[in-house]
């Protein structure tokens, strides 16, 4: 859908890029609206036809990948195009790759230069009605480094021409990708295929990573002969997850081969290679195939022509049946439908080899070139027989054997990401796994439903009782510790006595054959984490509801001497008719001094953790609320209160940093409900409520209640 | 008391296993042995440390071809981690493969993981289980001639096919599935003689291809009847028939895979289950 408002919303802490980036829009003729913040921000949009937002990582009051996450869960304002401002040391705080996952549509590194600003926004937004010329003389004689000579070269000479060639001057598509080789330096080459192509610029296929306005050059494979094209990237062209799959190139008129050449020569080239015979000696080439477009097994394309192709699988069917072909390449998925016309099957090594004809499916051709670009030349008599010598035959469709993968690591690439060794499951996970289907005491295996910390959750079966019962097994490093295990078993027998509507009862603690584990109360719900990432959204009564709720229950557990400790999302469980149940009593402790010696380390999870607990200062009620108040302060703003890729330097800021303010990632909350909640979260246990009934006191005048 | 066969193992590798094992399970220590009978065992340990990967890929074929489908883990020692390459045990049968240098506590844990005894199928997965082993029983005497007899079912991990020739279906609708029938090469190929009334030596692709399809699809299609009264209710896709050893198929993680030997004579085939109802 065209966006049809013209004005630019720019938001930063940072003055002075601020001021940069709208002196360039600002010449150039948009209309430039400034916030520091996202109070700011929002009411610019509420005010003006924001149509595109440019935004610093950090603003006054909440990061820009907390500001990008608030409007993308907003219906009215996460259709605005969102472009992050990045620069080489926020790369460590956000990651290009990051930015565009959680839903930025570019980001523009900086430094860098007016034009490529203005370029990376005229995919977004029309041109300004009293759009004035960028300057050319003016970034001539100020660029020297051949950054700038690709932008004054690539953008600036033909910058304004670019933007109107866009949208007048006829693109041609090809049937047939034209396969190049593309470099950033002329060294290296990558393969690449043009996909279409103007006078001046085209689309490009490829695996090289490439930004806005940097150098690229392209030559035909395996042309040794210096003869390439320049250009400079402006567009990125974006695959399934965001991945990047290529770029739009406008090419420079007096450097190098002029494109039109080039191209039209390529083009030539590639339509008399579209006419080669069938060719039987291809080194196999992996893809996968189905015959119902759910089940895929792998194949091996052994040759092909333009109309059909020879390949090699463990999936058999019969003539005239429809067979389906998936390549994935550079993230693009082509899946062609063909008829098979042969099927033999090879009983020594018991693999279908299979001939299909795509005389149906025009998408075969794209597919076509893609493998016949893979396959190189065809050979002469004496190359195959040099082949054959020098490398095994190739025996089967998958990697079976070490020897298998060793070949197909050499020749065939995609094969190997897909043949790619297991990635190597977490040493609980595998322990995990071995219990399935088995049986431990009176309960059953059922299945496996979750990892934590501190074990492994599985649905169970109580033979005795007849009842489903979820297992939790203690993780092997937890049940090797002769402390731990004394600590465990001690505490787990005062907390199987609670006996209250909102705890997940506990009723066995068990150990077979060294294999720690407890059957609890199975719940037929999900947990609220499981309802955080499902982005469900919950109203202020029925969280302040909640947190009532489980005020009440925490207090009985206070009550009868013990401390959870281990309060989070994952360990709060609503039950299908909306019931809270607190469950996971893995690590609680008696608030008493217990005569087993506390273990020197650090339990409970860091984004809900207190400061005390993270200090090992010893922990009581009050560390529970700080857990409490941190999980419902992640469920009504969104996000945890602290948040970092790394673990010590989320501990860090629960010891160091204020909460950041609740009202301000979320302002439609009652005040009231923001104070409880950070008060909860002080950093010092005397300042936070002292007891569960001072919460449930304060939130009972809260208006929403 | 569980019987562990502990196979080609090392002094070293011999002594710390059947330390680890020595209070759980009666441990024999054997050279490998391709006639040897391993049925009776509830574990087989596979110990190797030379560089011969094909040597130990056919040394596990033949162990998991020896356990004629039942539920007997394979496990595959090595005195070293060795994560790169281990994909192919797996593909060829191991459940799991395991370090000596690996942390005691876990090492420990795992085997006795294994150990454990497998359990039996509650009676809400034998609602649906039931038709899977009478459909099957019936459609193998109708079409076949062939009395196939039910040896039991134990739960897996993972689904994967290892056998020579599967027909695979998947399931669609309120309840959601795969169903795989495998056979080894030899019973494949008297099955579908059977079927197609031709010799062995006269089986083409499209027979098996045709013969395996039918078989699964008159499984399903049968047990389908019986699971609509029982309000599992789904449509079946194509059937998709598989040659070759080591394929999986994916399946949701916390889905239950059921699956259910069946002996024909001194041969065996097996069917995966694996249902969940949405």
């Amino acid at each position: 859908m065209e966006n049809t408002k013209t004005d630019i919303l720019l938001i930063s802490i940072s003055k002075e890029l601020v001021d940069f980036v709208a002196g360039v829009l600002e010449n150039e003729g948009y209309c430039v609206h400034k916030a520091s913040s996202m109070r700011d921000a929002l009411t610019a949009i509420d005010l003006s036809p924001v149509g595109l937002i440019l935004c610093g990582i950090e603003l006054e009051d909440i990061s820009g990948e907390q500001f990008l996450s608030y409007l993308k869960k907003d219906p009215k304002r996460e259709s605005i195009p969102f472009i992050f401002l990045l620069s080489t040391e926020s790369q460590k705080e956000l990651s290009p790759k990051r930015a565009i996952e959680i839903g930025a549509e570019n980001f523009i590194f900086f430094p860098t230069e007016g034009p490529v600003v203005v370029s990376c926004i005229k995919d977004f937004l029309k041109p300004p009605l009293k759009a004035q010329p960028a300057d050319s003389s003016s970034i001539n004689k100020d660029s020297k480094d051949s950054q700038a000579n690709i932008t004054r070269s690539g953008l600036t000479e033909s910058g304004q021409v670019q933007n109107n060639e866009r949208r007048t001057e006829k693109r041609e598509r090809f049937d047939v990708p034209i396969p190049v080789e593309i470099s950033r330096d002329c060294k290296t080459w990558i393969n690449g295929f043009i996909l279409n192509r103007s006078k001046s610029s085209a689309m490009i296929e490829t695996s090289l990573r490439r930004r806005y306005g940097e150098d690229i050059f392209i030559r035909e494979p395996k042309d040794e002969t210096g003869t390439t094209v320049a250009g400079s990237v402006v567009h990125v062209l974006l695959g399934d997850e965001s991945k990047q799959i290529g770029f739009g190139v406008v090419f420079r008129k007096n450097n190098g081969v002029p494109w039109q050449s080039f191209s039209e020569h390529m083009m030539d080239k590639t339509r008399r290679q579209a006419i080669l015979p069938i060719r039987r000696d291809f080194f196999p080439i992996a893809a996968e195939v189905s015959r119902d477009g759910v089940f895929w097994i792998d194949a091996q394309i052994t040759g092909c022509d333009v109309m059909s192709a020879s390949l090699k699988t463990s999936i058999l069917a019969k003539p005239k049946d429809i067979m389906i072909v998936k390549f994935e390449r550079h993230g693009i998925k082509n899946i062609v439908n063909g008829k098979i016309k042969k099927v033999e099957l090879d009983q020594k090594e018991l693999l279908a080899i299979i001939e299909l004809d795509f005389a149906e499916d025009e998408g075969w051709l794209k597919l076509y070139t893609h493998f016949a670009v893979i396959a190189g030349p065809e050979l002469s008599d004496k190359e195959k027989k040099d082949k054959i010598q020098q490398k095994p035959q190739y025996k089967v469709i998958k990697a079976e054997s070490a020897e298998d993968l060793n070949i197909k690591k050499n020749d065939a690439v995609a094969l190997i990401q897909k043949s790619a060794p297991r990635k190597p499951e977490s040493k609980n996970k595998r322990f995990y796994l071995s219990l399935i289907g088995r049986k431990m005491d009176n309960y059953e295996v059922v299945s496996f439903i979750s990892a934590g910390g501190m074990g492994g959750v599985f649905k169970g079966w109580d033979t005795a009782l007849e009842r489903d019962v979820a297992l939790k097994v203690i993780s092997w490093e937890l049940s090797s510790q002769e402390e731990f295990v004394k600590m465990f078993l001690k505490e787990a027998r005062f907390v199987s006595k609670l006996n209250h509507p909102n705890i997940a009862q506990i009723y066995y603690i068990g150990n077979a054959n060294g294999i720690m584990y407890y059957a609890m109360e199975f719940i037929h719900g999900q947990t609220l984490a499981d309802l955080l990432k499902s982005n469900t959204h919950f109203k202020v009564p029925q969280i302040i509801n909640y947190l009532k709720t489980l005020c009440s229950a925490l207090e009985f557990v206070w009550k009868n001497d013990i401390i959870h400790r281990d309060i989070k999302p994952a360990n709060i469980m609503v039950t299908n008719s909306d019931e809270l149940k607190l469950v996971d009593f893995g690590v609680a402790k008696l608030d008493k001094k217990s005569d087993v010696q506390e273990e020197n380390k650090i339990v409970g999870s860091p984004l809900y953790l207190s400061p005390e607990a993270i200090r090992n200062q010893g922990v009581d009620n009050r560390s529970d609320i700080y857990s409490l108040g941190a999980t419902f302060y992640h469920l009504l703003a969104g996000t945890p209160p602290f948040y970092d890729d790394s673990c010590s330097n989320i501990l860090i800021k629960q010891l160091n940093e204020p909460v950041p303010s609740l009202k301000k990632k979320a302002p439609e909350l009652p005040d009231i409900l923001c104070d409880t909640i950070e008060k909860m979260m002080a950093k010092r246990c005397e300042e936070r409520f002292q007891n569960y009934q001072e919460i449930i006191d304060c939130l009972n005048n809260c208006s929403f209640s | 008391m569980a019987k562990v066969l502990l196979n080609d193992c090392s002094p070293d590798a011999s002594q710390k296993l059947t330390n680890v094992l020595k209070d759980s399970a009666e441990v024999i220590v054997e050279p490998f042995s391709e006639q040897r009978e391993i049925t009776d065992f509830n574990l087989v340990i596979l110990y190797s440390n030379n560089g011969d990967d094909q040597n130990i890929l056919r040394k596990i074929k033949n162990l998991h071809f020896r356990t004629k489908f039942r539920n007997i883990p394979i496990l595959l020692v090595k005195d070293k981690s060795e994560y790169f390459s281990d994909q192919p045990y797996f593909n060829f049968g191991v459940s799991e493969f395991m370090a000596l240098d690996e942390p005691e506590p876990i090492f420990n844990q795992i085997l006795q993981g294994y150990l454990n005894p497998g359990r039996q199928p509650l009676d809400r997965e034998l609602i649906y289980l039931s038709p899977f082993i009478e459909s099957t029983k019936q459609v193998l005497s109708k079409m076949a001639s062939m009395e196939a007899e039910f040896r039991g079912v134990y739960f897996k991990n993972s689904l994967r096919v290892l056998g020579d020739v599967s027909g695979v279906i998947g399931l669609s609708g309120t309840t959601e599935g795969t169903v795989i029938i495998t056979f080894l090469w030899n019973l494949a190929q008297r099955v579908i003689a059977n079927i197609m009334d031709v010799k062995q030596n006269e089986i083409n692709a499209e027979m098996i291809h045709d013969g395996v399809g039918e078989i699964i699809n008159m499984i399903s299609g049968s047990a389908k009847k019986s699971l609509l009264e029982a309000s599992y209710d789904f449509q079946l896709s194509i059937p998709t028939i598989i040659v070759g050893w080591g394929h999986e198929v994916g399946h949701p993680e916390n889905a239950t895979i059921a699956v259910l030997t069946f002996d024909v004579g001194d041969q065996a085939f097996v069917l995966h289950v694996s249902l969940t109802q949405k």
